[in-house]
């Protein structure tokens, strides 16, 4: 199921991603022809849930005080943690397969 | 959202472009508001250290600069998410 990241069972979801699946669930009673159209929409939501999360955190990790502009190591901060997310996510996962894999219950 | 049709009734294709185009306005609302709520909390932390009986003017000077950052960072997260996502599959 490729919605289950966005399934309304996740709890730590924003209320803007939670939102957007219940119109997009009742969407797909409707009418068969709009699958494609709530495919796009889903992979959309997907991309701004991701963004408004990284947001936050980096935000949090990144942001002194706030001034005129965004300081060029606070760029550097946010770009570094946005890579650094998506890297330590992959290695949960790689590892957690690998883990599973190697026969450890 | 009224119902367009009977269940699993099809629709003409004005009121499937209709049902669309009312789909993502709602969308764009709800991350609207998903994007004001964060920045209000964010920038009530970094803002309002000590709250007095109004916003006195640098709490409010603090307040605007601090949604412009929040947007700044929110365009900057996006734009590196979409080169990583567009790194990987280009990796393929």
């Amino acid at each position: 199921q490729s919605y289950t990241v966005l399934s309304s069972r996740c709890y730590n979801i924003t209320s803007s991603s939670r939102i957007v699946m219940n119109i997009l669930d009742q969407l797909s009673s409707l009418d068969p022809l709009l699958s494609r159209f709530i495919e796009g929409e889903t992979q959309k939501q997907r991309f701004q849930f991701l963004v408004h999360e990284l947001t936050e955190k980096c935000w949090d990790k990144c942001m002194e005080r706030p001034s005129t502009r965004l300081e060029s190591r606070t760029e550097g901060c946010i770009v570094n943690c946005v890579e650094r997310f998506i890297d330590s996510s992959n290695f949960v996962a790689n590892r957690l397969q690998k883990v599973s894999t190697s026969g450890l219950e | 959202m009224e119902s367009l049709g009977g269940a699993g009734g099809r629709m003409s294709s004005s009121q499937r472009e209709e049902l669309m185009d009312q789909v993502k306005q709602q969308i764009v609302i709800a991350n609207t508001q998903e994007l004001l709520t964060k920045m209000g909390e964010k920038c009530f932390t970094k803002c309002i250290s000590k709250p007095g009986s109004s916003l006195d003017s640098s709490e409010q000077k603090c307040l605007a600069m601090c949604m412009d950052r929040y947007m700044d960072s929110w365009n900057l997260v996006s734009r590196t998410y979409t080169n990583r996502l567009q790194r990987e599959k280009n990796f393929r």
